[in-house]
Parts: C-alpha cells; structure tokens; sequence
C-alpha cells in the first residue's frame, strides 16, 4: 500500500471521526438548549393557567374550565393534552381533560408527585408517536393547593430545529473538514509523499545503473536532509567501490610482483654468486666482471623496492616517534627539495608512537618528499603533519579502509600541479610513473603503499589538481606499556626497541 | 458522508429520552383508520354545506370556506383525496359512526357530551359568540347595555338562543334575521344597535365586535373514537398550519377580525 493511499485513508478516518464529534457535541450541545427553552416556555404557560384558574372560584365550573382548556390548547399548537385533577374520595381524579374519552386512564404518577408536593414536575418521554413533555404542575385557589394540571406538550419543534441545525451545522462542518483535508493533503502529498518518489527513483536508479541523478535538494528541512544523505551516501559509496576496487587490483599485482620478485631474487642470486665467484678464482678481466656484478647489484635493489611494495620483505618493527623521525629527514631534505620550497612539520602535542620498520618509514617519507618536491617546480610548500587518529567501532570501515583502532597519520602535502583522475587511480601501481624516463622508477608510491599495508596501515591520496596533493600514511599505534610511556617522555629516546 | 453520518447521529441521539409510557389499549392497537384512508387514497370528510364562511359553495359551485381549506390542508399532508360528503348537520354524527365518512370538519364545536362519544381535535377556531355593534355610534359596552336596543340574530343559531335565554334583551326588541348579509348591512345602517355573531365576514370598518365575548367555544375534527392514528395525522397537519401562519392567512382570508 502506497504511503499517499495510507495518508488519505487516515484523513478519511480522522476527518470523519473528528466530523462524528464535533456533529454529536452540537447535537447534545442543542438539543439540551432547546429542551432547556422549551421547558421554560412550557412552565410559564403552566403558571398562566395555574392563574386563570385560580380566579375561578372553585373547580367545578364545568365549560368555563373546559373553554379555558380548549383556549389554551388553541392558543399553543404543542400543546396536545391537558388534565385537571382534584383529590376526590381520597385520591386525585381527572375531572376535566382535552380528551374526556379517556378521563379515566389520566391522573398518573407525575400528578400524584406535583400534588403530593406542590410542585411542578416535569418528564421528558418518547413513544412511536414522538417526544413529549409531561409537566405537572399544582393548582392554587385562595393560596390553596385545590389539584393538579397535567399538559403534554409535543416536541417536533424541537425535533425540527434540531434537525434544521443539524443539516446546516453537518453540512458547513463537513465542507469545513473536507476542504481543510484536502488542502493539507495536497499539501503533504506535493512537499513530502512526491519528493520521497523523487528521491525512490533517484535511489532505484543508483541501483541499476550506479548514477544518482540530481534530486531537488533546496529544502531545509527532513526531506532535504535525507536526499543531501542519500546524496553523500552513494557518493561515499561510489567512492569506497572504487577504493576497494583499486586495492583488489593492487592486491593482485602485489601478489604477482611479490612472486616475480622473489623467483627472480634466486635466479640473481645465482648470477651474482657465480660472478663474484668467478671475479676471484680466474683472471678474467675485471670490464667484463663488473658490470655483471653492478647489473646484479641493480637488480637486487630493483627486488628489495617489488618485495616492499609486495609486502613480502621482512620487517624489522620497533616503536618509533614520527615526530623524531620526520625532523631528522627534514634536515637532510631541506638541502635537496631547495631553497623555493618551504618545508614544515606540524604535530600533535604527545604524538602517540608507531610500532613500524625505521627503514622503511624513512624511504616512505623521502620518497613522498621527493614526489612532492617534483611536483613543486616552481616551488612552494611542502607540509608534514603528524595526528593521532582513533577509527571508532562505528566508522564505516571502508572508508579509511582500516579496522577499529588507534593510528598515527603522517600526511605530506605539497602545493604542486597535483593529479588528475587517471594518475589517481594508478598512482600506486608499480611502475606507474608520470617522470620521463630515466628520472623515476614508478615505485616510489608503490613502496609506500605496500610498506604502510604490511605495518597494518593505510595509504591514501587526496589530490586537486593545479592545488596539490596530499599523502595519508596511517600507521598503527604503538602498544602502550608503563615502560615505554616513561621512554616517551625521556627527550633522549627518540627510537625505542621492542 | 456527512449527511450519512448527521443521520445516523440524529438517529442514535434520538434513541435515549424514554420513560414508562400510558399503554396503548387494544382497540388503538387494532387502529387501521390512517391506513384505510391511504390505502383508499381519499379521506371522505363529512361537511354541512352551507355554513356561513365555515363551508358554502362558491360562485362557481365549487365548495369553499374555512373548514373546507382546512381539509385540502389534511389530505394534502395525508397524501390523499378530498371527498367531501354534504349531510344536514344533524346525519352527520350519524354517518360518522356508520363508518360513511372518515371526519367531520363542519363548525363542530367541541363539547363534552361530543368528546365522549368521538374523538375531537385540538381547537382550530374560536368560535365564541360576541357582540357586534358599529364602533362610531354605540353606547353598547357589554350585555347589560343591550337592555332597550335592537338585537339582530340569525335564526335558529346559538346566537338567538342566548338572546331569548338573556334577562336583558326584550323578545320585542329581537331582530330574527335568514341572511347574515342583510343583518350586517342594517347594522351598519342604524336599523338595530346591536348583532350576536361567531365572527364578522366582510370587513365593513365601521364594525367592531365588543369583548370579552359573550360566550367561548371551538370548532374541532371529529373522527370516530378508536380512530386515533388518524386523529394524530389529523393533529399533525393542525400544528403545522397553526406554526407556519396557514390557519392565520385561511383565517384572515374569511373572516375580519
């Protein structure tokens, strides 16, 4: 069932219950106005008679009673019936009524109760032939109580009026309440129900076809807060696809790397063996020796970068201050990034330490310098910055890529060309280079990647181009032992082995 | 919806307000009056035509008068016919029991002798008896003044009975009139002082009847005694046009006031 159908069915019940309430309370709310009118209506005539009565010198006058009887109900069309009773032999009897016929049957409870006490008594019934009005009232002569009349008033007046208001009171309520539904029907069925079907396709079509097609966003309320969301989401989404996709695509290439790499190590192995072998057992001429034996030294360089990147080398972990580590490369670097590049280390107060191999955070860190100053020809800054970063059980993982826990990130940002879409998406491949050749071996970031993966970290780029790039390298924390707490804190322990 | 549902509130609303009510004996059990005049399709009334401005026949022959548009006014609300069955006032009771007719709608006045042996209803007319004297000349206030005057009455009414019956009047003096026209117009030419009648039906503006009046009475509907479904029809169309002005403009249409 369709939320807009869902929507009309509850106006519909609401609008009718709130009809059925509102027509039942005018109805009570009437009806007991019109009684209450009616009875004082009724009263004054009963004491009018009562008067024209008490002027008659005693009951039995015989026409002039029945005269005034017949007068009374001339004058008043409601009025249907009138008794006059007096005790005779000890209880009351009717001795003049409109309807002489049935003189006998008259004289009833409501009577006995008005005599017994002086007073009017009033009952309200109904029968198949209408609502009546029963008022009893005394008869006083001399201030003498001499009987009892008893009139029976009719109440289709009442019943009309009641019935007139209550037709035009339903029919202007009902206009009211059925106008008032529909406006705030259409009203949520154009500011809610149409933008939720908006928004439905927009997400049926991110399902097939993985495009999210632009959803009218300009409202400042729930609605507008859900597409921005949905909007962010499948952004996020598209974004984490395409990251997974890039590491599947890495991991693979690692793993053939890695494979290469290390079949080919044996066979240099040999190679190198052999020749330095040969180089001291026979004179054969050292031009011919060295080249085989620098060709080998190459090749083993060019291995140990494809095992780092296949995170296949051996680590030698310890706990290290990035902080430390960073300044110290700093110093080297500032001579070769050049006197146009502005170099500059933020860090966090109490840095946490990072359990990682020195080596390799160092040739990470000058490989990124490097990347960064190339990408700066005219110069620029270069900015490293050092944050602790907790990733909560309720981040989504993919995001950052990293299970819960507590890292170090080292970002290295340049204000270089930075990359376009293309050089993103491949910067990590191996052999991946935007350098003419000669100048760079494509493995640069490749080392990075692979180092920071097998440290149980994260790499990732954010880059715009012509603005520059940025670098994240996540590195997990150290463990934290009391020990290791007061190393921290001991300005001289820059490295502290585990 | 909403008149569905006004109905249905009406209807439950209604259903409450209902104490101990007078039985209804067998014979108003057993009453087919009202269903014999629809089922029929025609009420037959019993009238004595004619009877003054109560009922006579117009130029046309066509039966006119006050009782006569109080019937069409009952069967009109009754869905029914108008029969109109001419009897001397005196048969009409008779047929009425016989089960000739259904009413009677002919100036009956409403006695008690009458209201025990048939069913009555509620007053339509004041058919009291008054004094009519010509309002620029009298020195006729009330019956005393009568004494010495010239009395005009229409003979063989209720008038010529109470004039006979008063102390007042001398029989010499008694004016015994057949045309109620030719009464007024001696009255209104000096020729007596002094007229008992129900009611004035032309409107000559010298005229004025002197209250109180000399006697009160009122017409009713008669049905047969156990008729009383019919009767409550009856009752029915006479509160109506008591309500809504009818009674009134039949009234004023008849007789001047």
């Amino acid at each position: 069932m369709k939320i807009s159908s869902k929507i009309l069915g509850a106006f519909i019940l609401t609008a009718f219950v709130v009809f059925v309430a509102l027509a039942t309370s005018h109805f009570l709310r009437i009806r007991h106005h019109f009684e209450a009118d009616f009875l004082r209506n009724a009263k004054v005539l009963a004491y009018a008679l009562d008067g024209s009565i008490t002027t008659m010198s005693d009951l039995d006058m015989g026409d002039k009673l029945r005269v005034t009887v017949q007068k009374t109900m001339w004058l008043n069309p409601d009025v249907v019936r009138i008794d006059i009773n007096t005790p005779l032999a000890g209880k009351l009897s009717t001795v003049v009524s409109s309807e002489p016929s049935r003189i006998r049957r008259r004289a009833g409870a409501t009577n006995a109760e008005a005599f017994k006490n002086n007073s009017q008594v009033v009952s309200f019934y109904e029968d198949e032939r209408g609502r009546f009005l029963s008022l009893s009232s005394p008869i006083h002569s001399a201030k003498r109580q001499i009987g009892t009349f008893d009139i029976l008033f009719i109440l289709e007046v009442i019943d009309e009026r009641i019935k007139e208001s209550m037709i035009f009171y339903s029919t202007v309520t009902f206009c009211a309440i059925f106008i008032s539904s529909i406006l705030l029907y259409l009203f949520i069925r154009f500011s809610i129900i149409n933008r939720l079907d908006q928004l439905r396709q927009a997400v049926g079509i991110y399902g097939r076809e993985g495009v999210l097609p632009a959803v009218e966003v300009d409202t400042r309320d729930e609605i507008g807060d859900l597409a921005r969301d949905i909007s962010q989401m499948t952004k996020d989404h598209t974004e984490t696809q395409e990251r997974l996709r890039q590491g599947q695509r890495l991991e693979a290439v690692g793993r053939l790397t890695g494979g290469i790499a290390h079949d080919f190590n044996n066979i240099l192995m040999v190679v190198q063996g052999n020749a330095e072998l040969l180089a001291k057992k026979s004179n054969a001429p050292a031009k011919l020796l060295t080249p085989i034996l620098q060709a080998a030294e190459s090749g083993s360089d060019l291995i140990k970068r494809l095992l780092v990147f296949s995170r296949a080398q051996s680590l030698s972990t310890e706990d290290i201050s990035l902080e430390k580590l960073v300044s110290r490369i700093l110093d080297i670097l500032s001579v070769s990034v050049g006197n146009d590049v502005d170099v500059e280390l933020n860090c966090e107060e109490e840095l946490w330490q990072v359990n990682v191999d020195y080596g390799q955070v160092e040739n990470a860190v000058l490989n990124l310098a490097i990347n960064a100053r190339d990408a700066m020809p005219d110069g620029g800054k270069l900015t490293f910055d050092c944050r602790n970063i907790t990733v909560p059980t309720s981040a989504l993982p993919l995001e950052l890529d990293l299970p819960h826990g507590e890292y170090v990130c080292l970002s290295v940002t340049d204000t270089g060309t930075g990359m376009n879409e293309t050089v993103v998406e491949n910067a990590f491949d191996p052999f991946f280079t935007t350098k003419e050749v000669d100048e760079g071996t494509g493995l640069g970031l490749s080392m990075v990647y692979g180092f920071a993966q097998q440290s149980g970290g994260y790499a990732c780029i954010s880059t715009t181009e012509g603005i520059g790039t940025t670098v994240y390298i996540y590195l997990p924390r150290a463990e934290v032992s009391e020990g290791q707490q007061h190393d921290q804190a001991d300005t001289d322990g820059d490295k502290t082995v585990s | 919806m909403g008149a569905i549902a006004a109905v249905t509130i009406y209807c439950l609303a209604l259903a409450p307000v209902s104490q101990a009510q007078t039985t209804i004996d067998t014979a108003q059990a057993a009453d087919k009056s009202l269903q014999n005049v629809k089922k029929r399709g025609a009420l037959i009334v019993g009238t004595d035509i004619p009877y003054g401005v109560m009922e006579y026949l117009d130029k046309s022959g066509k039966p006119a008068g006050i009782d006569i548009e109080i019937a069409k006014e009952v069967t009109t609300d009754l869905g029914a016919k108008l029969t109109l069955k001419t009897l001397p006032f005196a048969k009409l009771f008779g047929a009425l029991k016989k089960g000739e007719i259904d009413a009677v709608i002919s100036a009956v006045t409403i006695t008690e002798e009458r209201q025990k042996e048939m069913l009555f209803s509620a007053p339509y007319m004041d058919a009291g008896m008054s004094i009519a004297v010509v309002d620029t000349t009298t020195d006729i206030k009330g019956e005393k003044d009568l004494a010495g005057k010239t009395v005009g009455v229409l003979a063989g009414t209720v008038g010529e009975k109470l004039m006979t019956e008063s102390t007042y009047v001398e029989e010499s003096k008694l004016r015994r009139y057949k045309d109620n026209d030719d009464r007024l117009r001696d009255l209104v030419d000096g020729k007596i002082d002094a007229a008992i009648v129900h009611f004035v039906s032309m409107k000559p503006s010298k005229i004025k009847l002197l209250t109180p009046p000399l006697t009160q009475s009122f017409y009713g509907i008669v049905t047969r005694l156990n008729d009383q479904k019919l009767m409550d029809a009856i009752n029915f169309t006479l509160r109506r046009i008591k309500r809504n002005g009818k009674l009134e403009s039949v009234k004023n249409k008849y007789i001047y006031q």
